[in-house]
């Protein structure tokens, strides 16, 4: 190309190729009349006039540079000088500016030939076909980010194939947990109808039961009511039989001979005995109907003892059997029917004299229980034959005796400690027995103590005075 | 059930790794570490420490790098060997080795994924691994991103750069009793409760925005096609600082370049000015690149690495576990510019832990790559990873 011959279009073609700009950008300068000359585009995104690609990056004093184009840039032309690499000094610059966003730098003349003009008026195209290699560039990095992004994406969908790969082991080691985990569901659900249906049967069972039991009930009502009132029935003409035979043996109606009168003793015992018999009976039915009534206050036990001595002795006396009471004075006061709680004292004891062969030994101790501070025990001991320990909760059964022999001798109806026991209950208070066969036995009654307590029923009170109480009576 | 021995030592060489691995030995009740993590300043003969180090301690595997300054929640400064032994019944340990990183980083990350064992392994939920890198080789972050697509993005990463007291010559890593430079040692943490990890700079843009028009390697050649030294002095006049050509450190501690990304600042440390004015910087800077001259308040450089530490511990705590111990990686600019105030640093992170011991070291770099994050090589960023009880 020979100065002044350039055309519009090759000063475009030789600028837009990168390869040779540098060399384009010379060689148009020397058609110009210039050295040298470089192309400034501003950046968008960082607001500088920066030269094009192609063109040097780094400027020498790159200070000078920028406030020489940003000058040109605002004013169309600028003339001045300006450094560039391996050239020793300044070189005069003129920079041409198209619009605020393209300038031109010609260097190394202050006079550029009528070739500049050209390349000025071209100046639009050269911007334009810069700014789409920009682009182009712009679309090239972009492209090549995307290429690095599709090799990571590729390597990441390769990650991604064994992440799934063990994810679908885990779900699968899931889904068999989860179907044991049903199997396990159902059986527990089969096991809960089963248990409903068993609770289902249970309330009816229960229902039924309850029934039942309303039933029994009602009828030992009905039986409680029909002793007591046979019993009452009874007594009349038994009454009378006994009144006749006291008459008959007090020969009031004639004399009586020997054999007569040992026919209406055995008369009168038979009466006595059928009578007590009946009286127990009724005892017992008017307890169990509900028909009893207890005239509760405080009862001092010794008091209770005292009355009941005189029945108590001659049995003693008779078979030679040693009696002992604790110290009286130390006995403790009961919240108690008096009357009642005299008639299972003497059961008590009866039975102890009963079953106590002669020579043999019957004690009483009494006191308040350690493990209920308002509970007073009494308790009946014996040196007697004892009860077998499979016996010992049937004793306190209506009409069971241990030895049946006691009863074809009629000396016992079976009936005493059932209804003592009964009475006790309804004292709120109990009795228990333990006995050793052949070792005697222990009959505990236990009653509520009296309300308020005297100063000398703070000890308990035993026959050898100790003051001491079994934790078990 | 995870037990910690921490230690430090201004002894030096064979008898500094006799001193630590005692206290190891005493910590863990005569119990060998699973692994051993050491920080040893350059002014060890490193066979001789790592040597007496391994084989006092009985670690099974042990792992390092050298340091341009060692810390602890007890101890800080220069000159220090400091280790950190782990000792854990419900986590896995497993360390490799990649050399020649400068030469072809694909390689060299294909090789330690293939040797990871959490890769195939579905026994454990977290996969975590610290990285320490020869810094002085280059090409730091191409190994992590390369690491980040070889092992699919199932790995968070954390770790630094190598250094040397700040001299800046040759920079090592250590696996077992061995250093090496132009290499990479990854310790593998594989592990059923989530191990924290936190990363903050408190560095903002102080200029605006410019291109990064020429580079060669790690040196920014020019800014705005303005040589790079001139865009600093520019900068140190608009901001009233002053800038030396021929001791630009001083400026640099406060005034570093901060990359934009889609993922906010990159930072990069200059660390020299060349006769052509260029800046030399502890990692690359990308042609083409927007960048900023960034600073940061004396304040913000605390906050940062408390807030490090705040996100790392939320990540162990969110889940109900106890965080035990910590690491700390933060730049050896850092340290520099802000002197004894690092200590002010160091106190942060350490009311942040709760009572939790850490133990760390000033690097030429950090790395940290979690989730949602692609890329993971920084300078002048707090680093904080939590180990649970």
């Amino acid at each position: 190309m020979q100065p002044g011959t350039i055309g519009n279009i090759e000063i475009v073609a030789r600028l837009a190729n990168q390869a040779i700009r540098r060399d384009a950008a010379q060689e148009i300068a020397k058609a110009c009349g210039a050295e040298d000359l470089v192309v400034f585009l501003r950046d968008p995104e960082v607001g500088a006039l920066l030269s094009a690609p192609g063109f040097p990056q780094t400027l020498p004093d790159g200070r000078l540079w920028r406030a020489f184009v940003e000058v040109a840039a605002s004013e169309g032309e600028h003339r001045g000088e300006l450094p560039l690499h391996g050239v020793g000094s300044n070189l005069p610059a003129i920079g041409y500016a198209s619009g605020a966003n393209a300038v031109v730098v010609m260097l190394g003349t202050t006079a550029p030939n009528e070739n500049v003009e050209l390349l000025r008026s071209m100046m639009p195209l050269i911007e334009t076909t810069l700014r789409a290699e920009q682009t182009t560039a712009l679309a090239d990095a972009q492209a090549r980010l995307a290429r690095d992004a599709s090799a990571r994406a590729a390597t990441l969908v390769q990650a991604l194939d064994r992440t799934r790969r063990q994810l679908e082991n885990t779900l699968e080691i899931a889904r068999l947990a989860r179907v044991e985990v049903e199997a396990a569901n159902t059986q527990l659900q089969g096991q809960a109808l089963e248990l409903e249906a068993q609770t289902e049967e249970l309330q009816s069972a229960n229902t039924s039961l309850e029934e039942a039991r309303a039933v029994a009930d009602s009828a030992n009502h009905a039986k409680s009511e029909f002793l007591a009132t046979m019993s009452h029935e009874l007594r009349t003409p038994l009454n009378a039989i006994g009144g006749y035979v006291e008459l008959l043996s007090m020969g009031i109606h004639g004399a009586v001979n020997d054999t007569q009168q040992h026919a209406l003793g055995r008369i009168d015992r038979s009466q006595r005995h059928l009578l007590g018999l009946i009286n127990n009976v009724l005892n017992l039915s008017r307890i169990e109907a509900g028909r009893v009534d207890y005239d509760i206050s405080d009862v001092m036990l010794a008091t209770a003892f005292a009355n009941i001595a005189p029945m108590i002795e001659p049995q003693l006396a008779a078979k030679g059997i040693a009696y002992e009471l604790c110290d009286v004075d130390r006995l403790p006061r009961v919240s108690a029917d008096a009357e009642k709680l005299q008639q299972i004292l003497l059961n008590l004891l009866s039975n102890a004299v009963k079953f106590t062969d002669t020579g043999g030994r019957v004690w009483v101790e009494a006191g308040r229980t350690i493990e209920k501070p308002g509970q007073v025990f009494v308790r009946v001991s014996d040196t007697g034959r004892g009860v077998p320990a499979d016996k010992l909760e049937s004793i306190f059964e209506p009409f069971t005796q241990v030895d049946a022999s006691h009863s074809r001798t009629g000396e016992g109806t079976g009936l005493g400690l059932a209804i003592s026991r009964d009475l006790a209950r309804g004292m709120g208070g109990d009795i228990r027995a333990r006995s050793v066969l052949g070792g005697g036995s222990v009959f505990t009654l236990t009653l509520l103590g009296a309300v308020r307590l005297a100063r000398n029923e703070l000890e308990v009170a035993g026959p050898g005075g100790d003051g001491s109480e079994s934790p078990e009576p | 059930m995870t037990d910690v021995a921490i230690a430090s030592t201004a002894l030096k060489d064979g008898a500094a790794g006799e001193e630590l691995a005692a206290r190891v030995r005493s910590e863990l009740h005569g119990a060998a570490p699973d692994a051993l993590i050491v920080f040893a300043s350059s002014q060890n003969d490193y066979k001789s420490l790592l040597t007496a180090l391994k084989a006092g301690s009985g670690a099974r595997t042990l792992v390092g790098c050298s340091s341009a300054g060692e810390f602890t929640g007890e101890t800080a400064g220069t000159g220090l060997t400091t280790v950190i032994a782990l000792r854990a019944s419900d986590m896995r340990f497993n360390a490799t080795i990649a050399k020649g990183m400068s030469q072809d980083r694909e390689k060299a990350a294909a090789h330690l994924a293939r040797n990871f064992e959490g890769m195939e392994s579905t026994d454990f939920r977290y996969r975590t691994a610290l990285i320490l890198v020869d810094a002085l080789a280059g090409h730091a972050e191409d190994l992590v991103d390369r690491l980040t697509v070889a092992t699919g993005g199932m790995y968070r990463f954390f770790g630094g750069g190598a250094g040397d007291d700040a001299k800046f010559e040759r920079t090592h890593v250590f696996m077992n009793a061995e250093m090496h430079s132009d290499a990479a040692v990854v310790l593998e943490v594989l592990s059923n409760k989530p191990i924290g990890i936190g990363a903050r700079h408190g560095w903002t843009p102080a200029s605006g925005p410019m291109r990064v028009t020429e580079t060669d390697q790690a040196s920014v050649l020019s800014l705005n096609v303005v040589p790079a030294v001139e865009a600093f002095e520019d900068h140190a006049a608009a901001t009233n600082q002053s800038f030396d050509r021929n001791n630009p450190l001083p400026f640099f501690l406060h005034n570093i370049v901060g990359v934009q990304t889609d993922e906010g600042h990159k930072l990069r440390v200059p660390l020299g000015v060349g006769a052509n004015g260029g800046i030399a910087c502890a990692a690359e800077v990308p042609t083409g690149a927007t960048a900023h001259i960034m600073s940061i308040k004396p304040a913000d450089a605390a906050d940062a690495a408390a807030s490090a530490t705040r996100d790392a511990m939320e990540q162990v705590e969110r889940s109900g576990h106890t965080p035990k111990a910590a690491l700390f990686f933060d730049c050896v600019a850092t340290r520099l510019r802000l002197g004894q105030d690092f200590n002010n640093e160091l106190d942060a992170v350490s009311a942040e832990l709760k009572g939790a011991q850490f133990a760390g070291f000033n690097s030429y770099g950090q790395i940290v790559r979690s989730e949602g994050q692609f890329s993971g090589f920084h300078n002048c960023t707090a680093v904080v990873c939590v180990f649970p009880d």
